[in-house]
């Protein structure tokens, strides 16, 4: 079956155990603000341009959209791709999995979102003895997220918001699913990592992430915690698409140091 | 560091370069002394006159003494080899772009008035220029001829020996034979026990110097060394330092190496520290003290040869770790104990390499790690799995193959028993592949500098083309090939080395020189350049011009002639929609290993001037600059003179878009056999990565993979843009600052401007 991808990421070396190669494929049923892959948010291709490549050829007078730009200064975002071509790729690495214990890492968009499509790239690399993580923020039908327990060996899951009429604010949808599912996966064992992104104005406030940690610590006491610093580096992106992006700077370290008592002091009240 | 290492370190950095015509006047005067004797007699006593009589100096503070000229990191004028370069460059040296000296007052005078005279038409420089300079000149464009004006060197000499009988060991083993021996032998072993009476006299000149200053450890020692072999570990590490030291005197060549020194100091290092007299923290201040040592000999080269090996590199190179014949691993204490000072001292020398195989300990891979994350460049990797078929591959013993040892930068040796001769020469696969498209012309210059096998226009199909490509490539060779003899030969009549035959088997034992073939082995080492601009170009071709037919060939070999004016649309057809080597795409990386093999078994019909075979290398040092500056405009997209792809191994810079395993899938592609004269990776690291125990495992977890892909060698900068840049803006701040730059480190504020760029251009990995 095909999909729709949208980078294939090798030498990822910040998500999951070892030398990884993360997919990220498209489409995400959220609509986080901040969201640092915005052109994984919707499903379908979309194209764009990089005016400081153009040499001003005139090719794409009419649009840019499938333009076969000479400088590859429009390039297409999103591409369809079977399983098995993903597979494939996945496979290129595997002395470096071998290596280093490393293997895939499923990301978007959420991949949740091509449930089928990333179950079955999941399944061509566990059978090829390839280890699976996906990043997911957990939105989808319980009968969907369950199916992917077996296929993934470590769930690399966040929750951003507490209150649900925030979380609606900020991302379009309720947070019901995120935690029910939340609480099957802490049931089922599996490993997993939970991370917060901290959003200065959205997801960065005491309040917020005290609630996380405890909600956290309350379905699953050792689970790991961890706090994803903004990264402002996402804005040329949303110029590119004519977006708004929320205003912040990276978190210094002293801020860094109070979020992280602010979780650790979650786990003594 | 202690305080003395500190110190040391210190003092030498900011002591000025100059040029020293010192020895040049001794050689020179010994050289009309000695007329009509032969001449391996004549270089033998003008290197003992130089051991007795050069000036020397030790300072309060080593632990291990000895230098070839009383200041440090001076370039020394080697009248033997060729001054001509010198008289016409001497003016220039305090200001030329790359490695200046200073020279001192009256030095100039000196040089045109005692030395220049005498060697015009005797060195090594005229008499080559004088029987094929017309043929090397022919095919420069195509190929770089070394070891036309200086001693061969990348050499790893049989130190185990030196150390297991010292100079009287050997000077009895000389004199023996001298016994038994007539005509040209005798004159031979006469010579041998002239330079070991020389380097005995030499050490105790040390030890007397040192007495006067108070400095009783090392004036007993050198005493001690003179008449004995070492017994202690301080003992070897200095017998080991004048064993480097006289080779330079006697050669001033480019590199010799100590090769595997963890290996054989340390049944010196065992037995002290099981006495008791030695503990580590004394053991790395030796050999801290030995690393300082080995950046106070520099290499003074002609200003062309200054920009190709840019930063005088001197190969001092030491490898450690790897695996014993029987396949065990060899690390030892010793192997760590190197790592740590290299980690400590952190300069350019020695050049040192790690040795790793399959069964490497995972502590001993990041012991690596983290050395390397330390920016030095160092140690740069080689890979046993590799290394040792393709060395086998050349005849080299199974035995000698698993002992081997790196030279110079990263030139492959056994140890001890090999005269490799692996810089005989540079081919530049792309100007040839520029000929054929063009029929023989230079696209910078119009001129016809090759034969008329066709052009672009004529090659109606992709093989037609690769059959004039091959042509090419076969015409140059031979001439090549009848110049690297000339060269040999005249080494042979010119520079004979009877210090160095001391310690290179089997000389001693066939009673020959080793240029004339004494050695056991006898290569010659022929540099491919470059695999990465010949893949891009051909499978530019290829896709674009020949399968899709979506560029004209007409067209494009107008635009190449004209460097792509008014062709821009093309140009970037050409970058972007040919893959490139180093992104891991199988088709593109075998065109460039299928030209290396071609190369490479063209080589195989030709036997050097010593019996030996030619085989091929895969690295350009720093050359790629100058030899790109060479090149015209080329089918990937390529403007003319910009450099070719850096290292040897290495993708383009800027065109691996798929980051660093990709890359190294796309090196394993092209046969480890061909790099059996060693070959060049390039990798640029974030110093990020290895701010973390995670991130040093997964560098380490690369260094295993390269290991698996059985890739002859990397090496990593780490250093972050922004260093550089603020170096280049603020260089007395950085004095310090290391940078690989190909095969060896160098100071980065001591490189020449464009190099530097170059350098700051170079991809880098880590924080994807
Ligand atoms: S096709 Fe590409 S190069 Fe041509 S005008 Fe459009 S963006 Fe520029």
């Amino acid at each position: 079956m095909t999909g729709i991808v949208f980078d294939i990421r090798r030498f990822a070396i910040h998500d999951g155990e070892g030398i990884r190669t993360t997919v990220f494929l498209k489409g995400c049923p959220m609509l986080c603000k901040w969201c640092q892959n915005p052109e994984g948010q919707a499903l379908e291709p979309e194209w764009w341009r990089f005016e400081d490549k153009c040499i001003g050829c005139g090719k794409c007078r009419d649009g840019i959209q499938g333009v076969d730009c000479p400088a590859e200064a429009i390039v297409q975002v999103g591409r369809e791709m079977t399983a098995q071509a993903v597979f494939e790729k996945v496979m290129e690495d595997k002395v470096f999995f071998d290596t280093s214990g490393g293997g895939v890492t499923l990301s978007g968009g959420d991949p949740v979102f091509q449930a089928d499509f990333a179950l079955e790239i999941l399944s061509l690399c566990k059978d090829a003895g390839i280890r699976t993580a996906i990043e997911t923020a957990m939105h989808a039908p319980a009968g969907v997220f369950e199916k992917f327990f077996d296929k993934v060996d470590l769930f690399i899951v966040d929750i951003k918001i507490m209150d649900e009429k925030r979380h609606i604010e900020a991302t379009g949808v309720s947070n019901a699913l995120i935690l029910q599912n939340f609480e099957a996966l802490c049931k089922s064992g599996r490993d997993m990592l939970l991370r917060i992104p901290l959003v200065p104005g959205y997801t960065a406030d005491s309040q917020n992430l005290k609630a996380i940690a405890k909600y956290a610590r309350a379905v699953k006491p050792d689970i790991k915690i961890e706090l994803l610093n903004f990264n402002p580096l996402a804005a040329s992106k949303y110029r590119r698409m004519h977006r708004q992006y929320v205003a912040g700077e990276r978190f210094g370290c002293e801020e860094m140091k109070a979020f992280h008592k602010m979780i650790t002091e979650g786990d003594i009240d | 560091m202690t305080d003395r290492i500190v110190k040391l370190k210190d003092d030498m950095l900011s002591e000025m370069r100059y040029v020293s015509i010192e020895q040049a006047e001794i050689i020179t005067e010994s050289y009309k002394q000695t007329e009509g004797q032969s001449t391996i007699v004549r270089r033998a006593k003008a290197l003992a006159a130089a051991l007795y009589g050069m000036e020397i100096r030790v300072s309060e503070d080593e632990l291990i003494v000895g230098n070839r000229t009383a200041g440090v990191r001076a370039g020394v004028v080697f009248p033997e080899s060729g001054i001509s370069w010198i008289d016409s460059e001497l003016e220039t040296m305090h200001s030329r772009p790359q490695d200046k000296f200073n020279v001192h007052d009256g030095d100039i005078e000196k040089f045109r008035k005692d030395i220049l005279p005498y060697w015009q038409g005797r060195s090594l420089e005229d008499a080559i220029r004088g029987r094929i300079g017309g043929e090397v000149d022919e095919i420069a464009k195509v190929v770089k001829l070394n070891q036309k004006d200086h001693a061969q060197g990348h050499i790893c000499p049989n130190t185990e020996k030196w150390l297991r009988i010292g100079p009287s060991g050997l000077k009895a083993e000389a004199q023996q034979r001298a016994a038994a021996a007539t005509g040209d032998k005798k004159d031979f072993y006469n010579s041998l026990v002239i330079v070991l009476d020389g380097a005995v006299g030499f050490i105790k000149r040390y030890a007397g110097l040192c007495g006067q200053k108070g400095m009783k450890t090392s004036a007993t020692i050198c005493e001690s060394i003179a008449q004995r072999p070492p017994e202690t570990f301080h003992e070897a590490v200095q017998s080991l330092w004048f064993l480097y030291v006289i080779l330079q005197m006697e050669s001033n060549a480019s590199s010799f190496s100590p090769g595997r020194a963890d290996q054989y100091l340390y049944p010196f290092y065992q037995k002290d520290v099981q006495s008791g007299v030695l503990n580590d923290a004394y053991a790395l201040e030796i050999i801290e003290c030995l690393w300082l040592k080995f950046n106070q000999i520099v290499y003074l080269r002609n200003s062309h040869s200054a920009r190709y090996f840019a930063g005088f590199p001197i190969g001092f190179n030491i490898a450690v770790g790897g695996r014993n014949a029987d396949g065990s691993d060899a690390s030892n204490a010793l192997s760590y104990l190197f790592l740590k000072a290299q980690g400590e001292v952190g300069l350019p020398q020695p050049n040192l390499s790690a040795r790793l195989h399959s069964g490497s300990p995972a502590e001993f891979v990041e012991a690596c790690a983290r050395v390397i994350g330390k920016g030095s460049g160092m140690p740069q990797i080689f890979n046993d799995e590799a290394v040792i078929p393709a060395l086998e591959g050349q005849g080299i013993s199974g035995e000698d193959a698993a002992n081997y040892a790196i030279v110079g930068c990263v030139e492959l040796t056994t140890h001890g028993n090999n005269l490799g001769w692996s810089d005989a020469a540079m081919f530049n696969l792309v100007k040839a592949l520029e000929l054929t498209l063009s029929g023989g012309k230079c696209l910078l210059t119009g001129d016809r500098i090759g034969p008329d096998f066709g052009s672009l226009t004529d090659y109606d199909t992709y093989e037609k083309l690769e059959d004039a490509f091959a042509r090419n490539i076969a015409y140059f060779t031979e001439k090549m090939i009848a110049c690297c003899e000339v060269i040999e030969q005249v080494h042979i009549e010119t520079l004979p080395s009877p210090f160095l035959s001391c310690v290179i088997d089997d000389c001693m034992a066939k009673g020959l020189d080793v240029t004339a073939g004494g050695a056991h082995y006898n290569l010659s080492g022929i540099q491919a350049i470059q695999v990465a601009n010949i893949a891009d170009s051909l499978a530019a071709l290829k896709k674009l011009v020949y399968d899709e037919k979506r560029i004209d060939r007409n067209a494009l070999l107008d635009l190449l002639k004209n460097n792509y004016e008014g062709g821009e649309d093309i140009r970037q057809i050409l970058l972007n929609k040919a893959p490139k080597y180093g992104n891991d795409i199988p088709w593109v990386d075998d065109i460039g290993n299928k030209w290396v093999d071609f190369f490479a078994n063209g080589l195989k019909s030709y036997q050097n001037y010593r019996g030996g075979r030619y085989h091929t290398g895969l690295y350009t040092v720093s050359a790629h600059v100058p030899m790109g500056q060479n090149v015209g405009a080329t089918p990937d997209g390529r403007k003319a003179e910009e450099p070719l792809a850096d290292g040897g191994m290495s993708a383009v810079y800027g065109r691996d878009m798929n980051g660093p395993t990709a890359l190294l899938k796309s090196v394993s592609r092209i046969n480890s056999a061909y790099g059996s004269n060693g070959a060049l990776l390039n990798m640029k690291f974030l110093p990020d990565l290895f701010k973390t125990d995670e991130g040093v495992r997964k560098f380490a977890a690369l260094l295993h993979a390269l290991v698996a892909l059985k890739i002859i060698h990397a090496q990593f900068n780490v250093v972050r843009r922004e260093d550089l840049i603020a170096a280049r803006q603020n260089p007395e701040q950085y004095r310090g600052l290391t940078i690989r730059v190909a095969g060896y480190t160098a100071y980065f504020t001591e490189l020449a401007g464009d190099l530097q760029e170059e350098i700051i251009a170079r991809t880098s990995y880590g924080d994807l």
